[in-house]
C-alpha cells in the first residue's frame, strides 16, 4: 500500500513538473512574440533561444525567430531558420513565402523545385522514414506469414496488402532519399564571407559568397569546410561562417 | 715568377695522371682486341673493369670503366660503395658482324669521387651475358687524404658563373673568357619590351646546363625591378633539351608574368643559385707534345677530378620599356583592365514576375591583367533593384595570364513594363590596338508579369498546430512591413533537437527485425515451393503418413483381438514402407516380389506376409504377447530398412504404441 502511495506522489510530482515546465516555456514564447510585435527583435530573439534551451523547438519557434533576424537585416540567420523550420514543417505556406520574401529582398537566387520535388517536400525527413519503415514492415510481415504458414494461402486481399505495402516503401524511401539531402545543406551566416582555394589562413580567395547562400558541405578540414554553390562554385570556407540546417546538436 | 712555380708544380702533378691514362687506355685496349681477337671462339663474351688511377688523394677523381662483350649483353650492375660516388661518364658501343654473328663491344664509363680518405672495394660488377650472369673481381681504390686538391682546384679556369666567395665573374654571358660555350647561363625572356602601365607581360626564365653537368638548384630564381609587381613562380619548372651552337644544353623554363607599375625604363634582373659538380680540365693541352689524341671533352671528363661550385647565374642586361596609358579617350567605367579581352552575357529567367530575381551571367575571357578587371557596369535605371555581383577566376595558364572571369549578379525587376534588360559595358586598354576599347552586349529581352502579392496568401495559414493563439494581436500588428506572413502564436509540436530519425542507432537497428523477417519470409516461402515442386518429398511424407496411420490400426486390432486386421495392418504399413522404397506402387507388392527383392533380407516382413496369408485362409488364431511380438519385430524391421537406405526416412513408432 506504501509503496503504491509512493508510486502515486512521484508521478504526480512528475506531471506538475512538467506541466508547469512547459508553462514556463509558452509564457516565454508568449514575451518573445510580445517583443516581436512591439518591435524589439533583439528580445524576441533572446526570448526564443531560452524557449529552445528550456523546452526544445518546433516548426514555428524556429519561424519566429527567422522572421526576427528578418527584421534586423540578418539574412544569414534569417534564411537559416526558416530552413530548419521548413525542415521539420515543409508543407507550412507562411515558411516558403518569408523564406522566398527574404531571399527576393536580399538578391538571393533561389532554385525553382520541380513537381516532383515539391510532392516529395510534403512531408520531412523523419516522415518518410517512419512511413518507409512501417511499409518495410507491412511487407515483411507479409511475406514471412506467407513462407512459415503455407497453408494460407495468399489470397486477393494479402497480394493486394504487399504490393500497396511495396508501392509506398518504394515511394517513402525516394522522398526519404532526396530529403536526405538537406542533412548536408548548410547556409552561410557570416557577411562577406570569401571561399578559399584551399583550407588555409593566407590561401587566396577564389570568390565571394553571400550570406544566406545555400551550400553543400561536402568536406570538412579542422576549421574549414569544402562547400560547394548551387552554381556549382566551389570552394573552402572558415567553419564558423556556415551552420548546418539539420543540426545535431547546439542549434545557434 | 709565382706563375711560374705554379707551372712546374702542374707538370710535376700532369705526370702520373699522364701515365694512368696511358694505362687506362692501353688497357681498354688489350681488353677490345683480346675481345675481338677471342670472338672466334669466345662466343660466351666477356666482361672485365679497369680503375686508374687505383690511388687518389682526396677531392680528385678515378675512372672506373667497365668493358662488356658478347651477343647478348645486358646492363652491368654497380653495387654502391659507402663513401664512394660514381658519375656516369659515358658510354660507348660497337658491332662486329662476322659470319652472320654480331657481337657487341660496349664500354661503360664512371668517374669514382671518394667522400673520406681510406680504402674503398668496389664490389664485383655483375652483368647477363648471353643467358649467364659474369662477374668481374672485386677492385680496390685507396684514397689518401692529400692537401693538394685546394691547389688544384684554384688553378682551374674560372666558370661564367659567379663563385661564392667572389673569386670570379657573374654568368651574365653564354660565352666565358676562354671563348668556349659557358656551361650554365641563365635568361629571362619578355614577351614583349614595350608595355603600358599596369599591363601584365608573360615572361619566361630560363636556366641553361650544358648536359653531362650534375647540378642541384639552391634557390627558385628570384626576380628584381623597381617598376614591377611580380608573381610567385612554380616550384616545378618545365624541362627541356635545346642544342645551342652544336652543344646540347638542359633548360629549366619557368613561366610567369609581371606588371609594370611604373613608367620609363626599367631593368629586369634575375638571380638563381646551384650547386654545379664540375669537371677538372685536364693540362694535355699544355702538353709539350702539343694536342693530343685524347684532348676531347669526353676524355677530359673521364679523365679529370671533379669538384663542387656554389654558382649565381645572372641574366644578361635586360631592359622594359614602360609607356604610360593614355589620358585621352578613357572611359568612365575603365577599371585599369589593359589586354585583350572578351565578354559575353546571359539572364535567367527570361519570364518572370515583379519582385523576382533574374540572374546575370557575365564572362571576361582574354589574356591581361585580370586582376584589374572588375565586373561589367549594368546600366539600370529606375525599375530594377540590384545586388552585389559574385566573382570567380579560372586561370588558363600558370600565370594566370588568360583565362576567364565570371561574375553573377542578381537583379530583380521593380515594374510590370520592364521589357529587357539593358546591356553590360566594360572597358579596357586594347595592347594590340593601343587604344580603349569598350565592349557592350546586347540587351536581353525579358517578359515580366505583375507579382502576386503575399497578403492574400497569408492569413490561410495559422501555424502547424493550429493551436490557440496565446496572444491576441490585431492582423495588422502580426503584419510585417513588406507584406511579411505574421508570427505564429502557438508553439505547436515540441521536439528535442532536428536530428533526424535515420541517424538514430537505436532505429537502424530496429530495422533488422523487418529485414530479418522479410529474408526468412523468403527462405521459407522458396523452400515451400521448392519442396511442392519436388513429388518425391510428397510421396515420402504420404507414406509416411500411412504407415503411422497403418501401426495405429495394428495397436487398435491388437487390443481388440482383431488377428485378421491385425496383419492387415501389418501387410498394409510394410506395403507402404517397401513401396516408397522402391518407388512402386505399395499394392503391387506380394510376397513373392518380397522374397526375390529382399533376398533373405528382412526375415520380420516376410514372416509377417506369410503369416497374414495364412490367417486369411486358415484363420489361425494368436493370443496378445504373439501379437505384440509380432508387431515389435515389424516395427523393428521398418526401422531397420529407414536407417539403412534412407536415414531422413526415421519415424518414431514407439510412442504411437
Amino acid at each position: 500500500m506504501k509503496k503504491q502511495i509512493f508510486f502515486i506522489i512521484v508521478v504526480f510530482v512528475f506531471v506538475v513538473s512538467a506541466i508547469s515546465h512547459a508553462g514556463e516555456a509558452e509564457d516565454l514564447f508568449s514575451q518573445g512574440n510580445r517583443a516581436y510585435v512591439e518591435g524589439n527583435y533583439e528580445t524576441a530573439l533572446s526570448c526564443y533561444r531560452k524557449v529552445m534551451e528550456t523546452e526544445g523547438i518546433s516548426a514555428s519557434l524556429l519561424y519566429n525567430m527567422g522572421n526576427a533576424y528578418y527584421h534586423i537585416k540578418d539574412v544569414g540567420n534569417a534564411v537559416l531558420y526558416y530552413e530548419r523550420a521548413l525542415y521539420l514543417d515543409p508543407g507550412n505556406a507562411d515558411i516558403q513565402a518569408n523564406l522566398r520574401m527574404a531571399r527576393k529582398d536580399f538578391g538571393l537566387v533561389e532554385r525553382e523545385p520541380g513537381k516532383w520535388e515539391r510532392f516529395f517536400h510534403l512531408f520531412n525527413l523523419n516522415v518518410w522514414t517512419w512511413m518507409a519503415s512501417g511499409a518495410l514492415a507491412v511487407f515483411a510481415l507479409i511475406i514471412l506469414l506467407r513462407g512459415v504458414a503455407p497453408r494460407l494461402r495468399p489470397g486477393r486481399l494479402l497480394k493486394a496488402a504487399s504490393a500497396v505495402a511495396l508501392f509506398l516503401f518504394v515511394l517513402s524511401a525516394t522522398g526519404l532519399v532526396l530529403q536526405y539531402e538537406k542533412i548536408d545543406c548548410g547556409i552561410v551566416t557570416a557577411k562577406g564571407a570569401s571561399l578559399l582555394v584551399s583550407p588555409f589562413d593566407a590561401s587566396s580567395k577564389s570568390g565571394a559568397i553571400k550570406d544566406g547562400a545555400v551550400v553543400r558541405i561536402a568536406k570538412t578540414y579542422k576549421d574549414y569546410l569544402l562547400v560547394e554553390e548551387a552554381n556549382g562554385e566551389s570552394g573552402w570556407i572558415a567553419r564558423e561562417s556556415v551552420k548546418s540546417v539539420v543540426s545535431d546538436g547546439d542549434l545557434g | 715568377m709565382r706563375d711560374h712555380t705554379h707551372t712546374a708544380v702542374r707538370a710535376l702533378r700532369w705526370k702520373p695522371m699522364g701515365i694512368a691514362a696511358v694505362t687506362l687506355i692501353a688497357s681498354i685496349c688489350v681488353l677490345f682486341l683480346s675481345s675481338q681477337g677471342a670472338q672466334g671462339k669466345a662466343d660466351s663474351g666477356g666482361i672485365a673493369v679497369v680503375l686508374e688511377p687505383k690511388q687518389v688523394a682526396l677531392g680528385e677523381s678515378a675512372v672506373f670503366a667497365i668493358q662488356i662483350s658478347g651477343e647478348q649483353t645486358g646492363q652491368p650492375v654497380v653495387t654502391g660503395v659507402p663513401g664512394l660516388r660514381f658519375f656516369p661518364v659515358g658510354q660507348n658501343s660497337e658491332y662486329r658482324s662476322v659470319n652472320g654473328r654480331v657481337t657487341s663491344f660496349t664500354s661503360y664509363l664512371f668517374q669514382v669521387q671518394a667522400e673520406h680518405p681510406g680504402e674503398f672495394t668496389i664490389p664485383p660488377v655483375k652483368v647477363s651475358i648471353n643467358g649467364r650472369v659474369r662477374k668481374t673481381e672485386p677492385i680496390t681504390l685507396t684514397v689518401s687524404s692529400g692537401g693538394n686538391f685546394q691547389s688544384r682546384s684554384r688553378t682551374q679556369q674560372a666558370p661564367v658563373a659567379s663563385r661564392r666567395g667572389g673569386d670570379s665573374s657573374s654568368a651574365n654571358s653564354r660565352q666565358d673568357s676562354r671563348g668556349d660555350s659557358a656551361p650554365v647561363f641563365l635568361r629571362v625572356l619578355p614577351r614583349k619590351a614595350l608595355s603600358y602601365v599596369g599591363e601584365l607581360v608573360p615572361m619566361e626564365i630560363r636556366a641553361y646546363f650544358r648536359q653531362g653537368l650534375q647540378a642541384t638548384l639552391n634557390t627558385l630564381p628570384t626576380l628584381s625591378g623597381t617598376a614591377f609587381a611580380f608573381q610567385d613562380l612554380e616550384k616545378k619548372p618545365k624541362q627541356t633539351e635545346e642544342i645551342i651552337d652544336g652543344i646540347p644544353y638542359t633548360v629549366l623554363t619557368w613561366y610567369t608574368a609581371v606588371a609594370a607599375v611604373k613608367e620609363g625604363e626599367h631593368q629586369v634582373a634575375a638571380e638563381l643559385n646551384a650547386t654545379l659538380l664540375l669537371p677538372e680540365r685536364s693540362r694535355r693541352n699544355r702538353s709539350p707534345f702539343g694536342r693530343s689524341l685524347f684532348d676531347d671533352d669526353f676524355f677530359n671528363g673521364v679523365f679529370a677530378g671533379a669538384r663542387e661550385e656554389n654558382v649565381t647565374l645572372k641574366n644578361p642586361r635586360l631592359k622594359i620599356r614602360i609607356m604610360p596609358l593614355p589620358k585621352l579617350g578613357k572611359p568612365d567605367n575603365f577599371s585599369g583592365a589593359v589586354g585583350h579581352f572578351t565578354l559575353s552575357a546571359s539572364a535567367t529567367p527570361k519570364k518572370s514576375m515583379v519582385g523576382d530575381p533574374i540572374t546575370i551571367k557575365m564572362s571576361i575571357k582574354g589574356a591581361g591583367n585580370f586582376d584589374r578587371v572588375s565586373s561589367p557596369s549594368l546600366d539600370v535605371s529606375d525599375g530594377w533593384k540590384t545586388y552585389t555581383p559574385t566573382t570567380s577566376f579560372k586561370p588558363e595558364d600558370s600565370a594566370g595570364y588568360r583565362g576567364r572571369k565570371s561574375f553573377e549578379q542578381a537583379i530583380i525587376p521593380l515594374d510590370a513594363s520592364i521589357k529587357e534588360i539593358p546591356p553590360v559595358e566594360f572597358s579596357y586598354f586594347d595592347t594590340k590596338s593601343e587604344k580603349y576599347v569598350t565592349l557592350k552586349t546586347n540587351p536581353v529581352k525579358v517578359d515580366i508579369v505583375p507579382g502576386i502579392a503575399y497578403s492574400k496568401a497569408a492569413p490561410q495559414s495559422q501555424g502547424p498546430s493550429g493551436s490557440k493563439p496565446l496572444l491576441d494581436l490585431s492582423p495588422d500588428l502580426q503584419k510585417g512591413p513588406a507584406g511579411m506572413a505574421p508570427i505564429h502564436l502557438g508553439m505547436g509540436t515540441v521536439v528535442a533537437d532536428l536530428k533526424p530519425l535515420v541517424k538514430n542507432p537505436w532505429f537502424l537497428g530496429a530495422q533488422g527485425i523487418p529485414i530479418g523477417a522479410l529474408f526468412f519470409g523468403l527462405f521459407f516461402t522458396r523452400r515451400q515451393k521448392k519442396h511442392s515442386e519436388d513429388t518425391g518429398i510428397e510421396r515420402k511424407k504420404l507414406a509416411m503418413r500411412k504407415v503411422a496411420r497403418s501401426l495405429k490400426e495394428m495397436n487398435k486390432a491388437m487390443n481388440e483381438k482383431d488377428v485378421s486386421g491385425f496383419f492387415n495392418a501389418c501387410r498394409c504399413a510394410s506395403q507402404e514402407r517397401l513401396g516408397e522404397i522402391w518407388s512402386i506402387s505399395p499394392e503391387s507388392i506380394t510376397l513373392v516380389e518380397i522374397k526375390e527383392r529382399l533376398s533373405g533380407k528382412a526375415e520380420g516382413i516376410r514372416h509377417v506376409f506369410e503369416t497374414a496369408d495364412a490367417v486369411a485362409y486358415s484363420g489361425q488364431s494368436f493370443n496378445q504377447e504373439e501379437l505384440r511380438k509380432c508387431r515389435d519385430l515389424v516395427i523393428s524391421e521398418l526401422e531397420k530398412m529407414g536407417k539403412g537406405k534412407h536415414p531422413e526416412n526415421t519415424f518414431s513408432t514407439r510412442g504411437t504404441i
